[in-house]
């Protein structure tokens, strides 16, 4: 029986006053466990939503259909009671945001081992040095001294090494990471990768990583996978995805970047209330053809990938 | 752009209730079966019958039609008292809240003294001193309640005043009274609406205390509080000369809470994907 | 256009105005009409203040400011009033650049409301125009900002400021805040926005890829000062200070 985390035809759509919006559509997906799997997209693309889902995390108003697999047992189909077992203990999630993410009114060290307490039922000093200890593997200087701080004591590089802690406090198998890197500038961002890095060398964590940072995804992920309106338009390791992408999406998105070419995508991800048939992409699609705006190709393997372009049908 | 099919049924109630209670006050001097003031000393005291649908108080006056007349006086007053509080509030607390510095250092003192002042005994005070009168009852109101007013006022400019668009549209080029006006008052809107009602609800309390003071609209007029005033010594044994009247504020009081509840609902901006019914 | 010299702002905070924090300190710099300087460094570096500061958003008490030859050290709020058309400053943050209760119409209209330019049927003309030059639609018009997305946020905010034809935009962090591909979209604008009308930029960023693909020269800010000062080739091909090579070294390595 192996670790691996795998999405059998997940759709999650959630019920608003303009629509239902469809986030996620008949994903299939397989995360290797022992490697860091980095989902990107833009912002819509149904990336954090598909992260959530995986310990039912999402808003009361969301549906959720198919199946999430994970040592033969399917996530969705677990009690409340269950899953918090599982939560934070076998899967954690590492949520966005890290300036808002922790209780302004708790002390860092309590914020950080509080999961701890409640699944191991351990001793408060136990605790305590436990947490003091996690900071000490996150870098933190002066870990005592941070245990007991609050969070805006602390800067946002550190509270986003502060907010990992708290996710991997109980060793986890596995850890879901949710857009580390957002709005932390370039010397923080270079710390948190390291962090990541470190993470999969030194404990048995797999990780998914879900972002829209490029460069970070190049630097510490074994296998990417690119989600574009609720669909995985790309799939493979990461070196040949960088280095040789092969769907139009994925060209269009790494030559965006400052470093390449600054070549904007033409047009705007799509309403995610009235999707466009055919190819999801296909009205922003420079190579489109008649097929690709009335049929959906399906995921094709090519060269060890798995892409979902007619260019390759 | 607004399903009302879809509001929760108690705001609907409460909308209901309201409106029931604005037609019985414009209406009053159609609908009432007899003079409000008029004393029939052969009927005192009765209960609920045909001819006197809510019964007669200790002097022989029809409760059915001192409570319609009363709609009136209470509900004006009311809504009269909150907008004066809520004027004088409100430019304070957006003066004080926007430019800081002396000027708000200065109302804030204001604000101090003045909550600090026992509310009940300044209106007391003042309604002796100037002798019970509607002018007089307007000012002890405005007096005691402007400065927690602006106390909440100022609290909300201080969260919006540092936000990007306000200092975006300075740098455009727009004066202090364009930003006071157009982006400062439409932002803190939300919880003045609440504020507004929630003050006509207590300055109807308030009246009806002074009046069962013996310091508020007197009698003969028949305000809710006075006839609440006027059954003190009675209602152990003739509880309706106090339901009538109690309910009434009650009544009041909630829907127009409940009023203001939903009107914020309504022009809130904020993308609650769990408001079903808007 | 620009010339900022010797300016250090200090900030008072705590009781009695103990806390002194020195977020600018002895700063100078200089912008050529039409061309951009890229201003970069890592949070807390002073570079926001320092935007603003050259458009007197803050208030400055030393140093000199001169804008098109005109020395606006001195110069009360009334005065700058009138040159607040051609200096102008784009955020961060497109979700609250915009007052939420306001139409996007009526938002763009403010700039011509404020400066007394022109009637109805030119503002209208002008709106369409610019709404055009970045690359959105006037169906936009009607709506509040919470109903458009970051990227078109970020564009009306830029069409904002071009209806008042400016000669100085200061950009803090304009994409910071936005998507990749969405990024790349939004400073295309600013590229064309620069050749047609020829502004000059101060583009404040901590992306160094991102400022050496934007700017003509770029200035290297570390807590409050400015240690180095390049046309943008050199400053990768050769950086004189030590933390100017440890920033490219993040950059290149990652």
């Amino acid at each position: 029986m192996d670790n691996n985390i795998y999405l059998e035809n997940v759709t999650i759509s959630f019920t608003t006053k303009a629509g239902i919006v469809q986030a996620v559509n008949h994903v299939d997906m397989t995360f290797n466990s022992g490697e860091i799997t980095g989902m990107i997209g833009e912002t819509g693309s149904g990336k954090s939503v598909l992260g959530m889902s995986v310990l039912r995390l999402l808003a009361a108003n969301s549906m959720i259909t198919g199946s999430i697999i994970y040592k033969n047992i399917d996530l969705l189909q677990l009690t409340e009671k269950e899953l918090n077992q599982i939560r934070g203990k076998i899967i954690s999630f590492i949520p966005q945001n890290p300036d808002t993410a922790f209780d302004p009114t708790m002390t860092i060290g309590k914020q950080i081992i509080e999961g701890y307490l409640y699944h191991d039922k351990k001793s408060k000093t136990a605790g305590i040095s436990h947490g003091i200890e996690q900071l000490q593997n996150y870098s933190f200087h002066e870990p005592k001294k941070n245990f007991n701080s609050y969070p805006f004591q602390l800067s946002g590089g550190m509270r986003q090494r502060a907010l990992c802690a708290m996710g991997t406090a109980l060793s986890p198998e596995w850890i879901i990471a949710d857009e580390p890197t957002k709005g932390l500038d370039a010397i923080i961002r270079q710390e948190v990768s390291q962090v990541f890095y470190d993470l999969k060398k030194t404990t048995n964590s797999s990780i998914i990583l879900i972002t829209h940072d490029l460069r970070l995804v190049q630097r510490i992920c074994d296998t990417v996978i690119v989600l574009y309106a609720g669909t995985v338009l790309e799939q493979g390791p990461a070196g040949n995805i960088f280095d040789e992408p092969l769907h139009p999406y994925t060209c269009g998105l790494i030559n965006a970047q400052p470093h390449k070419k600054l070549l904007p995508l033409s047009g705007m991800p799509p309403n995610l209330i009235y999707l466009p048939a055919g190819c999801k992409f296909h009205p922003r699609c420079s190579l489109r053809k008649n097929i690709c705006c009335l049929t959906e190709p399906a995921l094709q393997n090519v060269n060890g990938r798995w892409v979902r372009c007619w260019k390759y049908a | 752009m607004v399903n009302i099919k879809q509001f929760p049924v108690i705001y609907k109630i409460a909308a209901f209730i309201l409106v029931l209670m604005l037609s019985g006050a414009i209406f009053a001097p159609v609908i009432a079966p007899y003079d409000p003031n008029q004393v029939l000393p052969d009927e005192t005291l009765q209960s609920y019958s045909g001819t006197h649908l809510l019964g007669t108080d200790a002097l022989g006056r029809d409760i059915f039609s001192r409570i319609l007349y009363g709609a009136r006086v209470s509900i004006s007053f009311a809504v009269a008292a909150a907008l004066c509080t809520m004027i004088f509030g409100v430019s304070l607390g957006m003066i004080s809240g926007y430019f800081g510095g002396t000027i708000d250092t200065i109302i804030q003192l204001l604000v101090n003294i003045f909550q600090g002042l026992p509310g009940m005994s300044m209106m007391i005070a003042i309604a002796g001193v100037m002798g019970p009168s509607t002018v007089s009852l307007l000012l002890a109101v405005t007096l005691t309640s402007w400065s927690g007013f602006s106390r909440i006022v100022r609290g909300e400019v201080l969260k919006i005043r540092e936000e990007n668009y306000i200092e975006g549209v300075r740098s455009l080029g727009a004066s202090d009274f364009y930003i006071l006006v157009h982006y400062i008052l439409p932002n803190i809107f939300n919880s003045l609406i609440i504020l507004f009602t929630v003050r006509i609800g207590t300055v109807v309390l308030s009246i009806a205390s002074l009046s069962f003071l013996g310091l508020g609209m007197q009698p003969p007029e028949a305000d809710w509080g006075v006839m609440i005033n006027d059954a003190k010594i009675y209602f152990r044994s003739y509880p309706n000369l106090l339901l009538a009247p109690g309910l009434c504020i009650l009544a009041l009081c909630a829907s127009i809470n409940l009023i203001g509840d939903a009107l914020r609902d309504l022009f809130s901006i904020q993308q609650d994907i769990n408001k079903q019914y808007l | 256009m620009l010339n900022v010299i010797n300016i250090t702002k200090e900030f008072k905070n705590g009781l009695f105005g103990r806390t002194h924090t020195l977020a600018v300190n002895n700063v100078s710099f200089s912008i050529k009409a039409g061309q951009t300087l890229g201003l970069v460094g890592m949070s807390g570096s002073g570079k926001s203040t320092l935007g603003r500061l050259a458009l007197k958003l803050i208030p400055c008490g030393n140093g000199r400011i001169i804008f098109n030859g005109i020395e606006i050290s001195n110069f009360t709020m009334k005065q700058m009033k009138r040159l607040r058309k051609e200096m102008q400053i784009l955020f961060q943050n497109p979700e609250s650049s915009l007052n939420p209760r306001m139409t996007i119409g009526k938002s763009l209209e403010e700039p011509y409301r404020f400066h007394d330019i022109g009637d109805k049927e030119y503002l209208d003309e002008q709106i369409e125009e610019q709404l055009k030059f970045v690359g959105l639609g006037t169906e936009l018009l009607n709506r509040r900002p919470h109903q458009l997305s970051g990227g078109q946020l970020q564009r009306v905010c830029i069409a904002r400021l071009l209806l008042l034809r400016p000669k100085l935009l200061v950009l803090d962090e304009p994409t910071s805040m936005l998507d990749v591909s969405v990024q790349a979209q939004v400073i295309d604008v600013l590229k064309n926005a620069q050749k047609k009308h020829g502004i000059s930029y101060l583009f404040i960023s901590h992306d160094l890829d991102l400022i050496k693909a934007c700017s003509d020269e770029i200035a290297v800010m570390y807590k409050g000062r400015i240690i180095e000062q390049q046309p943008a080739e050199d400053l990768y091909k050769q950086p004189e200070e030590k933390y100017t090579k440890q920033l490219l070294d993040t950059f290149l390595n990652f």
